[in-house]
C-alpha cells in the first residue's frame, strides 16, 4: 500500500500548482548591440595654395559643386563629373586652381546621417571663410548616387552612407561617405599681409 | 524564443532615435598670400637714347626690342625661346636708332625686372610721358612664360595694358644655350620714340620720367 500512497501525493502536488496561481520564474538575457560611432576623417586638406592677393574687400572662391567620382568613391560618374573642381574665381585670386578638402564619414552601412557645416571666426587676420560642401548620397545600388550640397550653419539631413552589400560600387568603403569642401575667403577692409601663410577654420558635425 | 528576439531588435534600434551617435570635427584649410609684385631696373640697362639732333617736331626711335628684331637676348631676358627663330645671344647690333632726329650711334634699350608670385598673371601698363619739351612713347616686349621647359615668348608691349605670366619652376628647365628663367620673374625690354617740341640744346642730357605699372 505504501507505493500507491506516494503516487497520490505527487499527483496532488501537481494539481495544487495548477489551480492555485503560483508562478514559476526564470532569468533570460537581453543583448543590446549599439551601432558604431560615426567618425570623420580628413583625406585631403583643403588648400587654396599661394593664390590669394592681399587686396582689401575682395574675395576668392574655390568650386566644389561637382567633385570627381574617383575622389569621392562613387560609381556615378555622370553626376560626379569633376567639372570645374577646385577652380578659383574672384578678385583676390591670382591662380586658377586650388585643392579642395576631402573628408570621409564612417558609420553604419545604409544609414542616413545629418551633416552640419559651420563657419568659424578666423583668428589669423582680417578675413572670413565660408565653407561650401558636396557629399555623396549613396543609393544602395549601382549608378544612382546623388550629390548632397551641404548648407552652411544649417543641418543637411538624409545623407545616406554606402551599402556595398546593397550594391554601391565605385571603390567605396561600406558604411562610408565622402564630402568635398571649398568655399569663399573674403578679405576685410584692412587687407592681408603679403607672402604669408594663413589658416581657414571650419567645423563639421555629423549625427545619425 | 520568438518573443525574446523581438525585444532584442527593439533595443538595438533605440540608439538611432536618441541621436547620441555623433562626431564633431574642427577642420582647417590653408591659403597663402602672394608676394607683392615689384619692378626694378636691371643694372647697366637704364634706357639711354644717344645722338639726338632735334629741332622742334623731330622724332627719333630707339628700335623696339622684340623676339624678331633688336632682341635683347635670352640671357638678359631670363627667357628660353628655344625653337623660336630668335638669336638667343641677342641681336647685333642691339640698340639701334632711326629717324630724322637721330644721328649715328648706339643707344641702350631699357631692361626692367618684374618680381612676383610664381606663375602669376600680371598686367603691364605703359603710358605716354613727356618732360622738358620732349615726349616719349614707349614700346617693347616682356618675357611671357609657358610653365614648361623652353617655348617662352616675348609679349609685345605698346601704350596700354598687356597681360603676361611670370615664370614658374617648370620654366626653369631649359635647353643648353638659352637664358635661365627664374620662378616669379619676368623682364621687360623697352625702346620707343621721342619727339621734341623744342629745339634741343647741344651736349645736354634730357631726362623724361615714365611709368611702368604692373598689377596682379
Amino acid at each position: 500500500m505504501q507505493p500507491k500512497k506516494t503516487k497520490l501525493a505527487l499527483a496532488c502536488g501537481a494539481l495544487c500548482l495548477g489551480v492555485s496561481g503560483a508562478s514559476i520564474a526564470d532569468t533570460f538575457n537581453l543583448t543590446v548591440n549599439t551601432i558604431g560611432d560615426v567618425t570623420i576623417l580628413q583625406e585631403v586638406q583643403m588648400d587654396f595654395g599661394e593664390n590669394i592677393t592681399t587686396d582689401a574687400s575682395g574675395s576668392c572662391a574655390m568650386n566644389i559643386a561637382t567633385p570627381p567620382a574617383a575622389t569621392l568613391l562613387t560609381d556615378t560618374v555622370l553626376v560626379f563629373t569633376g567639372t570645374n573642381y577646385g577652380d578659383l574665381t574672384g578678385a583676390n585670386c591670382v591662380g586658377v586652381l586650388g585643392t579642395p578638402g576631402v573628408y570621409s564619414i564612417t558609420g553604419e552601412a545604409g544609414l542616413d546621417v545629418t551633416i552640419t557645416l559651420t563657419d568659424e571666426v578666423q583668428a589669423g587676420g582680417d578675413y572670413t571663410f565660408t565653407p561650401a560642401g558636396s557629399a555623396v548620397i549613396y543609393d544602395g545600388g549601382a549608378l544612382g548616387d546623388t550629390i548632397g550640397s551641404l548648407a552652411v550653419n544649417t543641418p543637411t539631413a538624409s545623407v545616406t552612407l554606402a551599402d556595398v552589400t546593397g550594391g554601391d560600387l565605385g571603390g567605396v568603403i561600406d558604411g562610408e561617405t565622402r564630402f568635398a569642401v571649398g568655399g569663399t575667403i573674403a578679405v576685410g577692409a584692412t587687407g592681408l599681409t603679403s607672402d604669408t601663410d594663413y589658416i581657414a577654420t571650419f567645423n563639421v558635425n555629423v549625427i545619425y | 524564443m520568438k518573443f525574446k528576439l523581438n525585444i532584442a531588435l527593439a533595443a538595438f534600434l533605440l540608439p538611432l532615435g536618441s541621436q547620441s551617435m555623433a562626431a564633431d570635427a574642427p577642420l582647417t584649410g590653408l591659403f597663402k598670400t602672394i608676394k607683392d609684385v615689384t619692378i626694378s631696373e636691371v643694372a647697366g640697362n637704364e634706357m639711354v637714347i644717344n645722338g639726338l639732333q632735334m629741332t622742334s617736331g623731330d622724332s627719333c626711335t630707339l628700335e623696339t626690342p622684340t623676339v624678331g628684331a633688336n632682341w635683347a637676348g635670352d640671357t638678359l631676358m631670363l627667357s628660353s625661346t628655344a625653337g623660336a627663330a630668335t638669336p638667343e645671344a641677342g641681336a647685333t647690333p642691339y640698340g639701334e636708332t632711326s629717324g630724322v632726329g637721330c644721328s649715328t650711334g648706339i643707344s641702350v634699350p631699357g631692361v626692367y625686372e618684374i618680381d612676383g608670385a610664381s606663375g602669376a598673371s600680371v598686367d603691364i601698363t605703359l603710358a605716354n610721358a613727356s618732360a622738358g619739351g620732349i615726349s616719349f612713347v614707349p614700346a617693347g616686349c616682356a618675357s611671357d612664360y609657358d610653365d614648361a621647359a623652353d617655348g617662352d615668348l616675348c609679349a609685345v608691349l605698346a601704350v596700354g595694358t598687356t597681360n603676361i605670366d611670370l615664370a614658374t619652376s617648370n620654366d626653369e628647365v631649359v635647353s643648353a644655350g638659352n637664358g635661365q628663367p627664374e620662378a616669379g620673374k619676368s623682364r621687360i625690354a623697352l625702346g620707343g620714340t621721342v619727339t621734341s617740341t623744342i629745339g634741343l640744346s647741344a651736349a645736354t642730357a634730357y631726362v623724361v620720367p615714365f611709368d611702368i605699372v604692373v598689377t596682379y
